[in-house]
């Protein structure tokens, strides 16, 4: 019953997040295929055609880490923070939006369990993961489509500037991990945000994610979520990056402490005295 | 009208939001002089383990590479400066819709002019974002000056910034680092004061609070994704708000226009439409 209700009204007011999603894609895109263009008219050739694979490298690219001993000064990726910040603020937004000021409590009584309301609210959160992270990649094929760049899967060596490039031969599996990896990773930091919000306010939720994920582009480290997300800090791009099947447990492990501690705290919390 | 404003500005300094921004902001800026002063401490052991003539001539750290602001290399000062959108709505800027949400707006205009509450609103609104600016970065200058010098910024050491000689004021950071110190504070505490008050332009359309909170968060981070887009950084908030320039030589007719702009954009919504509004 929680379910269908969160994805009925869940999603009514939440369908600019996707427009915006598809508008960085697209933008980033179009940026970066005039920065191309530019630079073949200056005269600078490219080792082999760019296609749709590189585009998305490009725009969920991040950052390679960081040394900050180095005289190099620290620069956020903006790209990849803005993209992340809006789907925190979309996943943000609605869980507990009624539970405390509206009806919301009359829902929850309605359902008759605390658990599955949390659930709910949680499974509405990973459904909106998905549907963003679904949504930026078929932008990415539409607007590569439109501007006839083939559409291809394979993630080619590519020695160019500072364009992303595998340290070794790619397969589809690698193809597949590429681009589920984003995924999991949000819905990590998604599961956490849901527990900051529940203990202290969707607000501060979304200032500690902000936090997480500048720290994340500081330090080089699996402690911090957004490392995950950054595809220029992944082993395939990147000789001693972070491995997948590591990110992957150390992903799995924080979707599941945070799934425990938000019901936990969410059996025990006293909504009357919240209100 | 100047009864109202003592009250709303009785409610910014009472709120506990506004300690919680003001002790996030400190937080970040003891953290940042704890990094330097242990960065300082192990420079000195290696001067005691090898010498001076193996370490090398070095220019002391000074107060005006230390003060938050300067600081080009450490973590606190990327998460301060990112996230000051969000700080600055913590202490007032959310007042409006809770005052819509809970009905409170209608016992205060029943007993004061439309006008007159919505104006020491809106400047309760901005001298709450101005003030906790202001507060941060001066705690900041204070506590560095505690433990560095002000030495003055020599530009051959390159561990100053600005130290690029198109950015703004770069003359005045050279030869009076404390002016242009002070000025850059009192611009940012302007600049972010009128981002507090983004909130309020929100909250006249806003069905949901944390839209009102991060909703200047936000409009800074697009700003800054379309400027970088199109190459354009000195017109971004997030790079220019900063006062090592660092990526971007801005100019004081950029950042006044942006200003007029932003107060245009909150204060003509929130001023004259919603002043409109049937509230009862």
């Amino acid at each position: 019953m929680y379910f269908k209700y969160d994805l009925k009204i869940g999603f009514r007011k939440n369908i600019m997040c996707l427009l915006t999603a598809a508008a960085i894609v697209v933008t980033a895109g179009i940026s970066f295929y005039f920065q191309i263009l530019d630079e073949k008219s200056a005269g600078l050739e490219l080792p082999r055609n760019l296609n749709s694979m590189d585009y998305f490298l490009h725009i969920f690219e991040g950052m390679r880490p960081f040394d900050q001993f180095s005289d190099d000064k620290f620069q956020l990726p903006i790209t990849w923070f803005l993209f992340n910040m809006i789907l925190f603020y979309f996943t943000g937004k609605y869980p507990y939006s009624e539970i405390y000021n509206n009806h919301g409590a009359n829902v929850l009584m309605k359902g008759g369990s605390r658990k599955k309301w949390f659930l709910s609210k949680w499974a509405w959160s990973i459904v909106c993961v998905l549907l963003y992270y679904i949504m930026a990649y078929i932008v990415v094929a539409i607007f590569c489509f439109a501007v006839k760049i083939p559409i291809s899967f394979d993630i080619k060596p590519l020695e160019y500037q500072n364009l992303l490039s595998p340290v070794f031969k790619c397969t589809r599996i690698d193809t597949i991990k590429v681009m589920v990896l984003p995924i999991i990773s949000s819905i990590a930091a998604v599961s956490v945000q849901l527990v900051i919000s529940l203990v202290a306010s969707p607000f501060m939720g979304f200032m500690f994610m902000a936090v997480i994920y500048i720290s994340s582009a500081y330090y080089f480290s699996p402690f911090l979520i957004g490392n995950f997300s950054m595809l220029a800090r992944n082993s395939i791009f990147c000789i001693n990056g972070i491995e997948i099947i590591h990110a992957v447990i150390i992903l799995t492990v924080i979707i599941i402490l945070s799934l425990a501690a938000g019901i936990w705290i969410f059996l025990r919390q006293d909504i009357m005295e919240r209100k | 009208m100047k009864k109202l404003l003592k009250v709303e500005c009785k409610r910014v300094f009472s709120n506990k939001a506004f300690y919680l921004c003001l002790g996030i902001g400190a937080m970040l800026c003891v953290w940042l002089l704890y990094i330097q002063i242990m960065e300082v401490r192990a420079f000195q052991k290696l001067i005691e383990e090898y010498g001076m003539e193996k370490v090398g001539l070095y220019y002391p750290r000074s107060l005006y590479n230390s003060f938050i602001g300067f600081d080009y290399a450490y973590l606190p000062s990327a998460i301060l400066y990112t996230i000051f959108p969000l700080l600055v709505t913590l202490p007032h800027a959310i007042s409006y819709y809770r005052d819509k949400k809970s009905g409170y707006i209608k016992n205060i205009l029943i007993k004061a002019k439309r006008k007159d509450y919505y104006t020491a609103k809106y400047i309760s609104v901005f001298l709450s974002g101005f003030t906790s600016v202001l507060l941060i970065l001066f705690f900041s200058l204070w506590i560095s000056a505690m433990f560095f010098p002000a030495l003055l910024p020599e530009v051959t050491t390159s561990t100053y910034c600005p130290y690029d000689d198109s950015a703004m004021f770069v003359e005045l950071f050279y030869t009076y680092p404390l002016v242009y110190t002070i000025v850059y504070i009192f611009i940012d505490a302007v600049f972010l004061g009128a981002i507090a008050a983004i909130a309020l332009g929100i909250s006249c359309y806003a069905d949901n609070i944390l839209f009102v909170f991060a909703g200047g968060m936000i409009l800074y981070l697009i700003v800054d994704y379309i400027m970088e887009l199109i190459g354009e950084s000195n017109f971004s908030p997030l790079r220019f708000l900063k006062p090592t320039q660092f990526a971007c030589s801005s100019k004081p007719i950029i950042i006044l226009a942006e200003l007029v702009l932003l107060i245009i954009m909150t204060a003509i919504p929130f001023l004259w439409k919603e002043r409109k509004k049937d509230v009862f």
